[in-house]
């Protein structure tokens, strides 16, 4: 084995050793050292990513099924007859790509999580779950086929249920983790309903052999080729929490920020857009499916948008705003510019990432206050936080990187209907962006102090947080500048395209388009930025705009009404059948049978036991009556 | 055609006799009907030409067997009447079934046989002389067992029915010693039981240990 | 009709058959005593009409050593009555519980 394929199994199993390791070795280590230990298997794992990285980077970059393409393969997972399902990994400029977001923001997050997770006795579970958690991503990006890439989504799918009902002991957490992993599972469905087709019809699962026949095999627009679209674009919706899979996002949030940050931003939550860039051969055989995956795509950025801007958790308001992010990577995907799609997946990591972190060191800093309404006038207190912050924001609304404006170029350079649609609509949704964010740091960091967060605050004289927390939240905000370097644009190249160039390529855009694209995107942001600095400056001014949007500020308030109507399609169905159930079913037919054997049982051996009851004459009797039996029994042999 | 008679008389008294016997309350009543039959027996006996054995049957069963019987039942009085406790129904109709199902085996294995005519006999075939000859000839041992038998029996009467002179002081406790009257007694040499009456109470329903229902 | 050996058998079955029901549902045990007997006197008649019918000794000879047990037993039998009377005990078989597991 080359120390190229030893390296990458080392990055895929090295998280894993850390969660065993670490839970056989339980309390026999520190809580500290479980921290430690957790974060130095993924340092382990991303030094590896990123080791494979530059072996890769160092090939030529032919066509597929050459060079820049390794699958290693560890053991044939399982057979039945000719078909085959192989554990193997692929190596190639998307999964590394993915593999080094995953190991390096999950490091990060996981060292920030050394200091977040200090005071919690029960922190080491944290870090074996985190580990855990690390394993699946990078089992999803790096595997092969699609078995493999299902087995990851599913135990992402159980380490998104772990982490947010960590803690367990409340029941709004459980109730969350509950929520997310019964809307994963609609999504688990859809990727299985779309293995079986494969399996059918092609005989396989490996990305390779059903790439290759997919076009020939099923024909474009088809409507197998459709249903395949169409069931794994089901769940990339419910993993990426989009419109009508997205209701467990927002509740997501009574997971531990770390949780929030690594899970529901920067890495499970973007795998549905990994999962349309890798199978975009797929969605290209069926153009109307991808048409709507654009249009889902533009319908949750801006659905997602409006909510955000009346949200008061802290928290909420940066996952509404996850989620209309990922809006924009499915419109991305959605009208073939997937590439682009891809570097804002990777910028959103690093700049969600960040703004989680750094919300998180404000609720640190106010003993786990969450409400925006009980924050304000904490800059000069956390001035280094307010800072990082301010960066996460700058790459939120998209002055830099210019990863937002590259996906918008891309739909203005390919024209057509759903095209324009996302153009329009994701400048929209820039303005919206640009409100929410600059509203979630007016309204922390600026403006009167409020009492709570007089009374509150935590001494901030010896630091504003623990260092580990600062460090990787620096770390961040330096990673978010970095990689705006990947993809300028403007006429310059485009290094990240380039990489991607045969596994997930992109729409060319003109430079003309993308100056007029960005000038728009930017004028849109400030606008946005210039209305709520504009209007908090004076509470009159406030009301006055606040006044006219009363009904709309209802309807998001109420999250557009699909709880509620989720409830009463789906919960309230469910919980009245298995109420009656109960009720009838498992009490009379199953209980009722049990018992009835019990009591067949008892009243048999209640009869049994007076054959024992010491009175002579009944053993008399008994005696007499089997004499009787056998000599009539011997008689009517005999005469026969 | 005077055995004809004689038979049927005889075996319709023998029944009717141990019909007595067994439907009888007063046990007096069911020890004389009980002699009735011996003696209905001991006529078949003699039909059958089995002479010695008619009349050991009269002297030793009606005389000293039945005899022994009504002194004892002179001797308990009133107490040798039934208890009052009435039966149930499914014990007697189960009694009737079990008699009937062994008459009608026997009935059975009975008719099957082709018996043609007896053998003939001697005139001697049933005098004391053959019989005592066979006692001491070819049945010796059969002889001897069953003396050894009688004087066992002898012994163990003598023993069951001999008062014992008892130490009186509380709790002490000896075979068949009791300090107080019992309700019933075992019959095991070493331990003393005291024991439940035969209709035990029921458990009733058993209440359901999940507490559920 | 003639009355052959069977007519005594048959005889002998009846009999044996109402000393069993007197078995099975008296409770007093010298009736208890009085049914055995009819049973024993019934296997008797077998016994000596089978003699008959065969014309061998050992019939008559087996009849009288029943006789002889059937005395025994009543003696002890009776033994028993007498010493459960002695120790006021109930008179009833039923209250004989001691086999009971």
């Amino acid at each position: 084995m080359s120390s190229f394929e030893a390296l990458s199994w080392t990055c895929l199993f090295a998280p894993l050793a850390g969660a065993v390791v670490l839970t056989l070795a339980g309390s026999r280590v520190s809580r500290t050292f479980t921290a430690w230990a957790g974060t130095g298997f993924a340092l382990v794992s991303f030094a590896a990513a990123v080791y494979v990285t530059y072996k890769l980077h160092h090939e030529p970059k032919f066509h597929h099924h050459g060079a820049r393409e390794h699958i290693f393969t560890l053991y044939t997972w399982a057979t039945s007859g000719s078909f085959k399902v192989p554990l193997d990994i692929l190596i190639d400029p998307l999964s590394v790509v993915e593999m080094l977001v995953v190991s390096g923001v999950g490091m990060l997050i996981v060292a920030y999580s050394i200091g977040y997770m200090h005071e919690d006795p029960k922190e080491r579970r944290f870090f074996i779950y985190l580990d855990l958690f690390l394993f699946s991503m990078l089992l999803l990006v790096m595997a092969a086929n699609f078995a493999l890439l299902l087995a990851g989504w599913g135990l992402v799918g159980l380490s998104s249920y772990l982490l947010i009902g960590f803690w367990h002991e409340r029941k709004a957490p459980v109730d969350a983790a509950k929520k997310a992993f019964v809307m994963n599972a609609i999504g688990d469905v859809g990727i299985a309903i779309a293995i079986f087709f494969m399996v059918r019809d092609l005989g396989t699962v490996e990305f390779q052999g059903v790439f290759d026949q997919a076009g020939s095999r099923w024909a474009q627009g088809s409507e197998t080729a459709n249903w395949i679209a169409f069931a794994l674009l089901v769940g990339a919706v419910a993993k990426s929490a989009q419109i009508p899979l997205h209701t467990w996002l927002p509740d997501a949030m009574e997971g531990p920020t770390p949780v929030s940050a690594l899970i529901h931003a920067a890495t499970m939550v973007t795998a549905g857009v990994y999962l349309v860039a890798r199978t975009h051969v797929l969605f290209e055989n069926a153009p109307d499916i991808q048409a709507v995956v654009a249009l889902t795509g533009v319908v949750t950025l801006l659905m997602a948008g409006v909510i955000a801007l009346v949200q008061t958790d802290i928290k909420r308001i940066i996952a509404y705003s996850t989620m209309s992010q990922i809006g924009y990577m499915f419109a991305a995907t959605g009208i073939g510019a997937y590439s682009a799609g891809m570097f804002l997946l990777v910028a959103h990591a690093f700049f969600k990432a960040l703004l989680f972190l750094g919300a998180g060191i404000v609720i640190h800093a106010l003993s786990g206050e969450q409400d925006v309404r009980r924050m304000g006038g904490l800059q000069p207190a956390l001035r280094k936080t307010a800072t990082l912050m301010w960066i996460g924001t700058i790459g939120l609304i998209g002055f830099w990187p210019l990863a937002k404006d590259a996906v918008l170029a891309s739909a203005l350079a390919k024209g057509g209907t759903t095209a324009m649609i996302v153009w329009v609509g994701g400048l929209i949704g820039a303005f919206f962006t640009g409100v929410y964010a600059t509203r979630l740091m007016r309204l922390t960091f600026y403006g009167q102090r409020s009492t709570y967060a007089d009374v509150h605050l935590h001494d901030t004289s010896h630091g504003e947080a623990p260092r580990t927390m600062l460090w990787t939240v620096t770390a961040l905000a330096v990673g978010t500048i970095l990689v705006g370097f990947l993809a300028i644009g403007f006429g310059t190249k485009d290094e990240l395209a380039s990489w991607l160039r045969f596994v997930a390529p992109t729409v060319e855009s003109s430079v003309s388009n993308e100056v007029l694209t960005t000038a728009l995107g930017w004028g849109a942001g400030l606008a946005g930025m210039t209305l709520v600095f504009w209007a908090y400056s004076r509470p009159e001014r406030l009301a006055a705009v606040k006044r006219p949007l009363r009904a709309g500020a209802v309807v998001a308030e109420n999250l557009f009404y699909w709880d509620a109507a989720y409830r009463r399609i789906a919960y309230l169905p469910a919980s009245v059948t298995a109420s009656a159930l109960y009720r009838w079913f498992e009490r009379w037919v199953i209980w009722g049978t049990v018992s009835l054997i019990a009591y067949v049982v008892r009243a048999f051996s209640r009869a049994a036991t007076e054959a024992q009851n010491g009175v002579v004459r009944l053993y008399a009797t008994a005696f007499v009556a089997g004499a009787a039996v056998l000599a009539g029994y011997f008689l009517t042999r005999a005469s026969l | 055609m005077t055995y004809d008679v004689v038979f049927v008389v005889a075996s319709a008294l023998a029944i009717l006799s141990a019909l007595g016997v067994v439907l009888s309350a007063n046990p007096f009543h069911s020890a004389l009907s009980l002699i009735g039959n011996l003696v209905s027996l001991a006529a078949m006996y003699l039909l059958l030409q089995s002479d010695f054995v008619a009349a050991a049957q009269v002297i030793v069963y009606a005389g000293a067997v039945m005899i022994m019987f009504l002194f004892v039942i002179a001797y308990l009085g009133g107490r040798a009447e039934e208890p009052v406790r009435s039966r149930p129904w499914y014990q007697t109709v189960g009694a009737i079934i079990a008699a009937v199902a062994i008459v009608a085996e026997v009935g059975f294995a009975v008719e099957e046989q082709a018996f043609g005519n007896g053998a003939s006999v001697s005139d001697a075939f049933g005098a004391p002389q053959v019989i005592g000859a066979s006692f001491l000839g070819r049945y010796v041992l059969t002889f001897e067992a069953t003396s050894v038998l009688l004087l066992i029996a002898a012994v163990g009467g003598v023993t069951l029915a001999a008062r014992r002179p008892a130490p009186r002081e509380e709790g002490a406790i000896g075979a068949f010693e009791i300090q107080r009257p019992v309700t019933s007694i075992s019959l095991q040499a070493d331990v003393v039981d005291a024991e439940t009456r035969f209709d035990v109470v029921r458990t009733g329903r058993a209440r359901d240990e999940d507490g559920e229902g | 009709m003639h009355i052959g050996v069977a007519w005594f058998l048959g005889v002998s079955a009846v009999l044996f058959g109402i000393g069993l029901y007197g078995v099975f549902t008296r409770r007093s045990p010298i009736i208890l005593l009085l049914s055995i007997e009819i049973m024993l006197n019934a296997s008797n008649l077998a016994l000596i009409s089978a003699a008959r019918y065969s014309g061998q000794q050992a019939g008559q000879v087996f009849a009288l050593v029943v006789m002889a047990v059937a005395a025994s037993e009543v003696v002890v039998g009776l033994g028993l009555v007498v010493a459960m009377a002695r120790r006021r005990a109930d008179l009833d078989v039923d209250s004989l519980t001691g086999l009971r597991n």
